[in-house]
């Protein structure tokens, strides 16, 4: 008998792609006590291995409020590389959806109301790193109160007909990073004052807001704001009293 | 005097609102390094056990092959999974007469029956058009894990007692080319049946833990 070399392919799904029963990785912890923001675990999500055309995979990170006081938690997703094939192509595309806690940060199907996940990527296109134009820098995830948790995911589906023989062994990878921030306290301030000797009462309320449903960190705008009022009532007390030193001077 | 406290104090909430609002950066926490998510997509790769074998010519002689002859098949096809993924591998078989000088000949390669082992593989129910006879295709029921490997296909050749004059001397040739499709899983009956329909072109039957029930061209 005469045997033949054999051939390999690496075969696709002719139709659309399935979401099939996924790859749960084991939870990495990001953990914030109330001043640091650390790892508890591994650094290093798993999940997306042994990739095959059509099928999903997940991968999970765990965001920990240990701290003493309700917490913000921000996030960055980037792509640093997409997998990459032979003679460098990259161009299949992928089915991606992040969650945090239930909540849709990408990949959210108003049809169904699930996060079914996005299309990525495609013919001619950067394939995953496409999604790096789609996601805003450190938007807000989570809001903890302490001792609560949240569940970051990440679910990819590479395409089942355009990831063909060319992307067998390819790698690729994914970065996040995390900020954490106290959730400041919404404070109430009344202030009375007496003017030219009869009772006045003058109530003014000051209410910090914090405009962290952004994810912006920048609240400078509102310390400028408080800076502005004291500036306006600093004035109107200066022209008061010019104008009482002017009435003084013309009585005598 | 009052108005001087107040004045001071507004002066000082000034002041304390500049520097509040520029040391704010200082209350937020950052991770000094990424998580990453590394991606990998699987290998598919299968190669014969033991590599290529020399070719073995059987003679039709009255010493070495007669008619109604069945011969017990040693290294009949064996493919092992070389790849990172479990993987169907089916096998196709070219059989053929040829000369004393290997040539091939128009002899009815229909006379040349393949008895194969038929507890771990199965034929497809028609095959290819413009081959009858020569070609045949056979499928390995069950996906072959990573690192593992198929039983072997063939058990037996055999020869049809009918089989006339113009045979003798004649040698029989089998040749074969295998390949593979990767198994997604036993959850995944969908994507495994699309995924052999796109790369071989026929209907795979699949039972509750992914294996080959029967295959349709």
């Amino acid at each position: 008998m005469k045997k033949k070399l054999i051939a390999s392919l690496f075969s696709l799904a002719l139709s659309a792609v399935f979401a099939l029963g996924c790859f749960a990785a084991g939870a990495d912890k990001v953990v914030y006590d109330g001043t640091n923001l650390t790892y508890s675990g591994s650094t290093q999500m798993s999940g997306f291995t042994q990739m095959i055309p059509g099928k999903t995979y997940t991968g999970t990170i765990t965001l920990e409020n240990t701290g003493n006081k309700a917490a913000y938690f921000y996030m960055d997703t980037s792509v640093v590389s997409t997998l990459i094939g032979a003679s460098n192509a990259k161009d299949t595309g992928y089915t991606v959806s992040l969650t945090c806690g239930g909540n849709t940060l990408y990949g959210y199907d108003p049809a169904t109301g699930k996060a079914t996940g996005t299309l990525v990527g495609g013919d001619t296109t950067t394939g995953l790193e496409e999604l790096n134009k789609q996601l805003e820098e450190y938007p807000l995830v989570a809001t903890l109160d302490p001792g609560q948790t949240a569940d970051v995911v990440l679910s990819i589906t590479p395409d089942a007909t355009a990831t063909n023989v060319s992307y067998m062994g390819a790698e690729g990878k994914i970065e996040f990073r995390f900020q954490a921030a106290d959730v400041p306290d919404v404070k109430t301030v009344v202030t009375t004052e007496t003017v030219q000797g009869a009772p006045n009462v003058v109530t003014q309320v000051r209410t910090i807001v914090v405009s962290a449903q952004t994810g912006d960190f920048n609240i400078i705008a509102v310390c400028a704001v408080v800076v502005v009022l004291a500036a306006i009532v600093l004035l109107v007390l200066t022209k008061k009293k010019k104008k009482e030193e002017a009435s003084d001077a013309q009585n005598k | 005097m009052k108005k001087r406290v107040l004045l001071m104090g507004l002066a000082a909430v000034m002041v304390m609102g500049a520097v509040v609002g520029g040391s704010l950066a200082a209350g937020q926490a950052s991770a000094e390094n990424p998580v990453t998510a590394p991606l990998a997509a699987a290998t598919l790769n299968i190669e014969w056990t033991g590599g290529e074998s020399d070719p073995v010519a059987l003679t039709v002689t009255d010493k070495a092959l007669m008619p109604a002859d069945k011969i017990n098949v040693k290294d009949g096809y064996k493919v092992d999974n070389t790849g990172s993924v479990d993987s169907y591998i089916r096998v196709t078989v070219t059989k053929y007469w040829a000369d004393a000088d290997g040539k091939t000949t128009d002899l009815d390669a229909a006379n040349i029956e393949l008895g194969l082992n038929s507890a771990d593989w199965i034929k497809a129910e028609k095959l290819f058009e413009g081959n009858s006879g020569e070609t045949e295709v056979y499928y390995y029921k069950y996906p072959v894990p990573a690192g593992q490997s198929t039983s072997e296909l063939l058990e037996i050749i055999g020869i049809p007692a009918s089989l006339t004059n113009e045979y003798a001397g004649m040698n029989v040739h089998l040749e074969a080319v295998a390949d593979g499709v990767q198994f997604a899983g036993a959850d995944a009956a969908d994507l495994n049946a699309s995924g052999i329909l796109a790369s071989w072109g026929v209907v795979a039957q699949l039972d509750a833990s992914g294996n080959l029930v029967s295959v349709t061209e």
